[in-house]
């Protein structure tokens, strides 16, 4: 019976039934190769290298003066004029100057060095092709520049972007994004056919399949399967929207084709 | 005389077949049986079509205490629908003879 009846079937039909799974799992794969990457590379991040030296203060001095410089960088009246002047984090809410601060970060590196003081200035932002990203890197480094008191060699790296590797914080994140995109469909998915379709399809259709997905739902509970349980609302998540699907108009032509093919 | 039969398709195939030999059975124990050929989102579609067809029939089995949830159905084949596998079932196996063979 399978094989007269698939036999009738057009080869391009016969051909995509029997390998949907080969079609359809490489397409997801592929939509999260695009995906994944491009999340964790939109940075856009520039680094400046600054050497000071000092022909009026000792050491000690220009560690101090270099410190100092650091802190008026960081304070909120310098981080206040920086975004207003580039026009940055228009669409953060919250307190900006304290999302740019974690964005850069300013290492003084003065132990090693006899008479120098190195200040390494690193900012990232979460985006692609900031143009304003040397610019403010640029007016950073010009705090240092502008003192009368230092002479500084710069020396700038082009503005580059860094993959960085999925932490904790970034691996909770897109676990929370996956489990709400999973539950905003479980939420409203049992209200559908509700709105849709006529009493007898639900009493029929989507009621056993409910009752199913409440029966294997408890067990997995009761036997203490977490993980079951995540995997059972995908699986009848995915049924419920294929069992909605069928019984929709695309399913009944779906069906009409399928007849005439056999 | 009619000369056409009603075809069944692969699922509708499977489903009598599991119900001709289980007796009544439940949705998701038809899925289990069928080890792969038959999905939770595809069955109770089928099963509503085959109930629209006359092939199969189903009664609300209501939980008994102290299971708790909404009642869940349980599918059995009729006289007609037995009666259809069965043509269906020698046809195949006429199909797949030698003498149906020396026809082509």
């Amino acid at each position: 019976m399978n094989e007269s009846t698939t036999n009738n079937q057009p080869p391009i039909f016969r051909f995509l039934v029997k390998h949907k799974w080969r079609i359809i799992l490489p397409l997801i794969f592929v939509g999260f190769y695009f995906a994944l990457p491009r999340y964790f590379a939109d940075i856009t991040a520039v680094q400046q290298n600054l050497f000071i030296k000092s022909s009026t203060l000792n050491k000690s001095e220009l560690d101090k003066k270099v410190a100092a410089i650091k802190d008026e960088v960081l304070s909120d009246v310098f981080l206040e004029s920086l975004i207003s002047e580039f026009n940055l984090l228009e669409k953060i809410n919250g307190s900006k100057t304290d999302y740019l601060r974690k964005r850069m970060d300013i290492w003084i590196r003065g132990e090693n060095y006899k008479n120098e003081t190195a200040v390494q200035i690193w900012i990232n932002f979460k985006e692609k092709d900031n143009p304003n990203i040397t610019a403010v890197a640029d007016k950073i480094a010009a705090r240092f520049e502008n003192n009368p008191e230092l002479q500084v060699n710069k020396y700038v790296t082009e503005p580059y972007y860094p993959v960085v590797a999925p932490n904790a914080q970034m691996l909770a994140d897109f676990f929370i994004q996956g489990l709400l995109l999973i539950s905003i469909p479980l939420i409203f998915l049992w209200e559908i056919p509700n709105m849709f379709y006529s009493p007898k399809t639900k009493r029929m259709i989507f009621e056993p399949l409910k009752a199913d997905w409440q029966e294997e739902l408890t067990d997995a509970k009761l036997r203490g399967e977490t993980w079951k349980v995540l995997q059972i609302n995908i699986r009848y998540s995915f049924a419920f929207l294929a069992s909605m699907i069928q019984k929709s108009p695309i399913g009944d032509l779906f069906e009409f084709f399928s007849k005439v093919a056999r | 005389m009619n000369n056409e039969f009603p075809k069944l398709s692969r699922k509708e195939f499977k489903i009598l077949e599991l119900l001709i030999a289980n007796g009544e059975m439940f949705g998701l124990e038809m899925v289990s049986a069928s080890e792969g050929e038959l999905k939770r989102g595809t069955i109770y579609v089928t099963l509503q079509r085959m109930g629209d067809k006359g092939y199969t029939e189903s009664r609300e089995e209501p939980r008994t205490f102290p299971e708790i949830g909404i009642p869940r159905r349980k599918y059995s084949a009729t006289g007609l629908g037995e009666k259809v596998f069965q043509t269906n079932l020698r046809a195949i196996e006429f199909f797949n003879t030698g003498f149906a063979l020396e026809g082509n």
